[in-house]
């Protein structure tokens, strides 16, 4: 309820102007970025029937809460309902307690999101990667621009040298890998 | 009312309606606001604004939606047979979806392509591409029929097609799957791809007053996979910039394997040199089959030629013709804003836009600021093409379109949302979502010089529960938005046919004006016309029985034949004699393992038929035409093989006009 | 929460009203009237033929009866025969005896006008249920038929 509150003076303004003032476009011009809505995504379908898409799938899994909280924040619900494909590494809430303390509240503030944003769109590719195809030493590039490097030893993968695979879940718009550690994109250039 | 009242008064009630919102499941309906339903309404006699042509993908037709109605006015039929209107059924017709594998009654149409004189929309032909077995259609504006059909050789499946100069000069057709040219000897093992599989671009010229089309050269190029394409305009016309993936040249499972590198490439030709190479003769003549046709307007006919050559120019050998400019990630949509000084790219997989600037592309060739070469061909630097990366737009970008007022609008797949922003300043200025994942993007005029903006069309992949559901099979969602102020508003959702990819919007005073009411009996010269009953009558050719029949409110004539005999093929002639707007008639016999007839006015098709057993067979018209349709019937009589009943025919009592002719 | 639910719509539907009734600014759609274009069309129909208009001679111009006869093949054999049999439309035979040529040229090229206004023109449609198609006569064209109706009147 709080964003809401925080766009209703914005949205109030609006609707008033587009219904009797035909001069929207000077009101509206000055509406902020923050205000631009953003909810182009198919979580709200109800449908109990069809396979999980990778968010349900995250959602349904008790190891994953703070992984959900961060999707959340992020704003990344919508997008990674969609129809993809996407192959998600997914740190379990072990993964993220292995950061070092404070790290995780300090990525859910509000003015961190940049930040949060860019370390979730490291851990999502666009495309079914999965494990059986995996080859040592394959680069997969991430939403965030950032590569991956996998290394296969005796059919366990490992992502970046410090995240293993422990379990594939095939979700109806992609793949789900449960990775015990998150996954730090490098420094950007 | 004094107006603090009435401002306190509206902002009460504005809250309330907000507060809803938020409490309604997020994305399954948005705020459209209050004038949305006055915006889209036509009233009952009333035209829309602007004919839509929407892509029909893999119905293999072309649709057409009146806008901001979202009324659906027609469905063309062009690379798939429709039994409707007898398109591919009658003899007339089954021509045109002949190619060098024969007869193809389906295909998959993506992209559309309406003509141009001078980088404005002309309104005299709209174009569309065949993906899988590769063709180019022509469609006539003025009777909304597909009057040619071009087959493309040495291409696996033309999806980055058919993209329209500005003056209408080419329509191109680079392939979507590099392959073995046909040439060659196409029967070598697949992980060989890296030597034997090529990459072509066809350049296939508009005749300027005729339409027709003629392959005028294709260009050999890496074995890539070529996928959208657009004509430079002002000062790039002479350029075609095509976007291309798999630069990896992978030939199995490409979802991983053509996602290696970093950055694939956009393709600039400047197809002016391939002219002056082509003059001068350096093209090279392959040997090749493919299949043009052509349905003629007078003799309500098509023809089908089979052509077996085509001029190749080799991008490798001949120099300053072709440049690559690398870009992120498997770029998609590649757009050219009006003033033709700024190429978009959109990578698929890739989270910023970046735009190149068409005067530093020059530079760049002229100060030979490259990075490399690809498979001979030089790779410009990055950096020195660039005008500027619209940065984390959203996900998944993949085509853009462009208003009248300098801003672009680019569809996200992933984030399923439009983003407006600034051409120059590459800023973002506002987004709206889309519901859900929308493919390609139309606002009227979007692709040329002079973008007549207003609207801006979704066309969505995902429909799930926009519509009342339908079962599994549900119909396309598309959506209108508002473009006329500074933020995108909602209109209207309306489902449409599948599969729509591109689509193309144009006045509606530049279709209509011209629109064919009837063909003119006096100019039908169809070969098998009875034009009056005087010429109608039964003609006995070895085993084939020719009947020429006409049609008027509300009887065939002849409407009684006798005489047809099993192992006969009975060939249905029949001419519409009426001459009056929307007054077809159709025509079907009981059995035919074929479709209907649907002839218009002053027209002449044919329907044939082999009868599969002995027995009286009505036939009748379909289509309703007046109080007495339902008497408008006839019947024909089949005796067995070594029967002695004579060809005789006629309407009416004793008709001795019809009986006269034999 | 339900009866804040219930608030909440009341308020909406009064706001939606609101909305309009306030709303000089709400535009009309605004569709180009584009109906005047469909008159530009090669349809030659329409224009009412007045008495004055036709001057009926003898002898015939045996140049329009053989145009006359062409046309009848084409566009008029279908419903009328040459005979008194009534087909579709009633035959030709002496139709130059019961009607004025003005009457026979209005038929030929406008049909929808004679139905609404003529009553003669009503009563064939009742007698025969089909209306007449128009079948795009140039007033040249019909003044042909009318030569070549005299001539199947016997008029030299």
């Amino acid at each position: 309820m709080k964003k809401i509150f925080r766009f209703f003076p914005i949205a109030a303004l609006v609707l008033i102007f587009s219904a009797c003032n035909s001069n929207t476009e000077s009101v509206t011009a000055t509406e902020t970025k923050d205000a631009i809505a953003k909810n182009g995504g198919q979580e709200a379908v109800q449908d109990d029937v069809s396979q999980k898409d990778v968010v349900k799938i995250a959602v349904s899994s008790k190891d994953h809460t703070t992984l959900v909280a961060a999707l959340k924040q992020a704003e990344y619900v919508d997008d990674l309902s969609n129809a993809g494909p996407f192959t998600v590494f997914a740190p379990t809430n072990d993964a993220f307690n292995k950061l070092p303390a404070g790290t995780v509240d300090g990525l859910m503030k509000d003015d961190k999101k940049a930040d949060l944003q860019n370390i979730l769109e490291y851990h999502v590719a666009v495309g079914v990667y999965k494990t059986e195809n995996m080859k040592d030493g394959q680069k997969i590039n991430m939403a965030n621009l950032g590569d991956i490097t996998l290394s296969v030893k005796d059919g366990k993968v490992m992502v970046n040298g410090v995240a293993n695979i422990v379990a594939s879940i095939p979700a109806a718009n992609g793949i789900i890998h449960v990775v015990d550690a998150v996954l730090l994109p490098p420094a950007k250039n | 009312m004094n107006s603090f009242f009435k401002t306190l008064m509206l902002v009460a009630v504005a809250f309330p309606i907000v507060w809803l919102q938020s409490c309604k499941p997020k994305g399954t309906q948005s705020a459209v606001s209050g004038d949305a339903a006055a915006k889209v309404y036509v009233a009952p006699g009333k035209y829309d604004e602007f004919y839509s042509f929407v892509s029909g993908g893999f119905s293999g037709q072309m649709s057409v939606y009146g806008i901001p109605s979202g009324r659906l006015l027609r469905v063309i039929p062009v690379f798939s047979v429709d039994p409707e209107k007898g398109y591919g059924f009658s003899e007339e017709t089954k021509p045109m979806l002949n190619t060098s594998h024969g007869f193809v009654p389906w295909d998959d149409l993506h992209h559309i392509a309406l003509s141009e004189t001078d980088g404005i929309q002309d309104g005299r032909w709209v174009f569309g591409n065949g993906n899988n077995t590769p063709r180019i259609a022509r469609i006539d504006l003025k009777t909304f029929r597909t009057a040619e059909i071009i087959e493309i050789p040495n291409s696996g499946g033309n999806h980055s097609s058919p993209f329209i100069t500005e003056n209408s000069e080419y329509v191109i057709a680079g392939t979507r799957f590099s392959i073995p040219m046909d040439n060659s000897n196409g029967d070598v093992p697949i992980n060989t791809y890296k030597s034997n599989f090529k990459g072509t671009v066809s350049f296939v010229s508009v005749d300027k007053t005729s339409g027709n089309m003629s392959i005028a050269f294709q260009i050999l190029m890496p074995g890539v996979n070529f996928d959208l394409a657009r004509a430079g305009k002002g000062k790039s016309h002479g350029w075609m910039f095509f976007s291309c993936y798999n630069s990896e040249r992978a030939n199995t499972l490409l979802e991983q394997n053509a996602s290696q590198k970093d950055k694939d490439f956009i393709i600039a030709v400047n197809w002016k040199k391939a002219e002056e190479y082509l003059k001068a003769g350096k093209g090279k003549k392959e040997s090749v089959k493919y299949a043009h046709n052509i349905y003629d307007e007078k003799k309500h006919m098509a023809t089908s030629v089979i052509e077996t050559e085509v001029t190749m120019l080799d991008s490798k050998e001949l120099t300053d013709m072709v440049y690559l400019i690398p870009c992120p990630k498997s770029p998609h949509g590649c757009d050219t804003d009006p003033t033709g000084e700024y190429i978009v790219a959109s990578g698929k997989l890739a989270a910023t836009i970046p735009v190149f600037s068409f005067t530093k592309m020059l530079q760049a060739i002229a100060n030979k600021t490259f990075e490399g070469e690809y498979e001979g061909i030089p790779v410009l630097k990055y950096d020195a093409v660039l005008y500027g990366e619209v940065k984390k737009p959203g996900l998944g970008p993949l085509h853009t379109e462009f208003d009248d007022k300098g801003f672009a609008y680019t569809s996200f797949f992933v984030s399923s949302e439009i983003v407006k922003w600034n051409v120059k300043t590459l800023e973002v200025v506002d987004r709206v979502p889309t519901y859900y994942s929308i493919g390609h993007l139309s606002v009227p005029g979007g692709p040329t010089r002079k973008p007549w903006g207003k609207y801006v069309i979704a066309y969505n992949k995902i429909t799930k529960d926009r519509y009342l559901p339908t079962g599994p099979e549900l119909a396309q969602s598309a959506q209108l938005y508002s473009i006329e102020g500074d933020k995108m508003k909602l209109l209207l959702d309306f489902p449409t046919i599948g599969e729509p990819h591109y689509a193309e919007a144009i006045p509606a005073e530049l279709i209509m004006k011209n629109s064919q009411k009837i063909y003119k009996i006096e100019e039908n010269q169809n070969p098998f016309a009875a034009l009056g009953d005087k010429y109608a009558r039964v003609e006995r050719k070895g085993n084939e029985v020719h009947v020429y029949m006409t049609s008027i409110r509300s009887h065939f004539t002849p409407d009684n034949i006798e005489g047809v005999k099993m192992g006969d093929v009975v060939y249905f002639h029949i001419t519409n004699l009426e001459q009056d707007w929307d007054m077809p008639h159709g025509f079907a016999v009981k059995g035919a393992n074929n479709a209907e007839l649907l002839v218009m006015p002053g027209e002449t098709q044919t329907l044939a038929w082999k009868p599969e057993r002995i027995g009286i067979f009505p036939f009748y018209c379909t289509d309703f035409c007046s109080a007495l349709h339902q008497e408008m019937q006839g019947y024909i009589r089949v005796s067995p093989a070594g029967s002695n009943v004579a060809i005789s025919f006629g309407t009416g009592k004793t008709d001795s006009t019809a009986v006269a002719i034999k | 929460m339900k009866s804040k639910f219930l608030f909440g719509v009341a308020l909406a539907f009064i706001g939606t009203t609101l909305f309009i009734a306030c709303g000089e600014g709400v535009k009309d759609a605004k569709p180009i009237d584009v109906q005047e274009l469909t008159k530009n069309q090669p349809e030659t129909h329409g224009t009412q033929i007045k008495e004055s208009d036709i001057s009926v001679t003898n002898p015939l111009n045996t140049e329009w009866v053989t145009g006359g006869k062409s046309i009848y093949e084409l566009k008029c054999q279908s419903c009328h025969r040459l005979t008194e049999e009534k087909l579709v439309g009633p035959g030709w035979k002496n139709v130059t005896k019961r009607r004025q040529p003005v009457w026979i040229m209005n038929m030929a090229m406008n049909v929808d006008m004679m139905l609404e206004t003529d009553p003669e023109a009503q009563k064939l449609l009742e007698q025969c249920m089909v209306r007449m198609p128009n079948q795009n006569l140039a007033k040249e064209d019909a003044r042909k038929v009318l030569e070549f109706m005299r001539s199947n009147d016997g008029e030299k």
